[in-house]
């Protein structure tokens, strides 16, 4: 009885310790993830650039673009023209990084980086200082090279509460103009909601 | 009386079975199959969602225009009594049949309460894909 006692809060801590979840690596924005109805989760993000790249692509304007001008549309696409309205607060480039790089590999467009624009600063200022040369120096306007699109957009949410049940609606927004006709030719809006009284692990 | 005592509690087991198998209550006006229905993916699907109570009506791919990509149409209907919740991801390739990386390519949580339908939907993010594979997995919560 006596080794019983002395051994108990060693068996207390082996059990303890076997229960915990160690810290492991896991598929990003995966089955695992954690889905929590209090603020934007990775799955979120990723759902929602996904969803988005899709119907930009879908309706065709930059392939019809190309088509017309014999030549890729150059696409204004700044983290900070996407306006984040929702409580969480989240870096931007978790939703618009992926749509860029998939833009780029796709071959659709070419991303504007040196468009200063009204806010007088260029996303890579060495590239823009360059073009700024190229335009001096022809002087006949071949090197201007101001955007053929902008994408704004907007992250939305509204919250609900039902005893202790939480309900998380977000919605992503995203427009394209054409600078050319100055009106907007695209635009999609993904909403994902959420419910639950807790965080947990997974969909 | 000893099959009146067999018979009540199999004509109960009948009307819970019959109750318990209720059925997607969908209009639809369409009398034929659309032409682009792909009959082998249909199976395929169907056999991965019947594992989780669910089922697959339709599979359409198509090419969508005016962008010319491929893209995927997937009916699922619930005909439980209960919400089905899983995760689904469609994994495009290219002719030469490898994966075409994309963050098109992510897993995709969804919902289906008892006696509804969904649609599952993916555009292929190149102009190259040729074909699919879909994957599937349960939710934990479900």
């Amino acid at each position: 009885m006596h080794t019983l006692l002395k051994t108990l809060p060693l068996t207390c801590v082996l059990l303890a310790a076997t229960a915990c979840n160690p810290a492991h690596r896991i598929e990003t924005g995966g089955p695992e993830s954690i889905t929590s109805t209090s603020q934007i989760d990775m799955q979120d993000a990723q759902d929602a650039a996904s969803k988005l790249l899709q119907s930009m692509i879908e309706s065709g304007e930059f392939q019809a673009f190309a088509r017309t001008h014999g030549r890729k549309p150059r696409l204004l696409f700044r983290d900070h023209a996407i306006v984040n309205d929702s409580s969480t607060r989240f870096q931007m480039p978790m939703l618009t990084a992926p749509i860029k790089e998939e833009l780029l590999q796709s071959r659709l467009v070419l991303l504007d980086s040196t468009y200063k624009g009204v806010a007088g600063s260029a996303q890579d200022s060495e590239a823009a200082a360059n073009a700024r040369r190229n335009a001096i120096r022809d002087r006949d306007g071949s090197s201007d090279k101001r955007p053929d699109f902008s994408l704004t957009g907007s992250i939305n949410e509204l919250t609900n509460r039902a005893g202790s049940t939480r309900e998380l609606n977000l919605r992503f927004t995203m427009t394209l103009t054409d600078w050319r006709e100055s009106a907007a030719i695209w635009s999609k809006s993904v909403p994902i909601s959420k419910s639950g009284d807790k965080a947990t692990v997974g969909f | 009386m000893t099959i009146a005592r067999f018979m009540s509690p199999l004509l109960v087991a009948t009307m819970l079975l019959s109750i318990g198998c209720g059925t997607v209550n969908t209009v639809s006006t369409r009398t034929t199959k659309p032409a682009d229905t792909v009959h082998t993916a249909h199976k395929g699907i169907n056999d991965l969602l019947t594992e989780i109570f669910l089922h697959c009506t339709d599979v359409r791919l198509f090419r969508s225009e005016p962008s010319g990509h491929l893209k995927v149409q997937i009916d699922v209907a619930n005909d439980g009594f209960s919400t089905r919740t899983f995760a689904w991801k469609i994994v495009w390739l290219d002719a030469a049949g490898n994966t075409i990386e994309s963050i098109t390519n992510v897993w995709e949580g969804t919902s289906v309460v008892a006696g509804a339908s969904v649609t599952l939907t993916s555009l292929a993010p190149r102009a190259n894909a040729t074909d699919f594979v879909f994957q599937l997995r349960r939710s934990d919560s479900f």
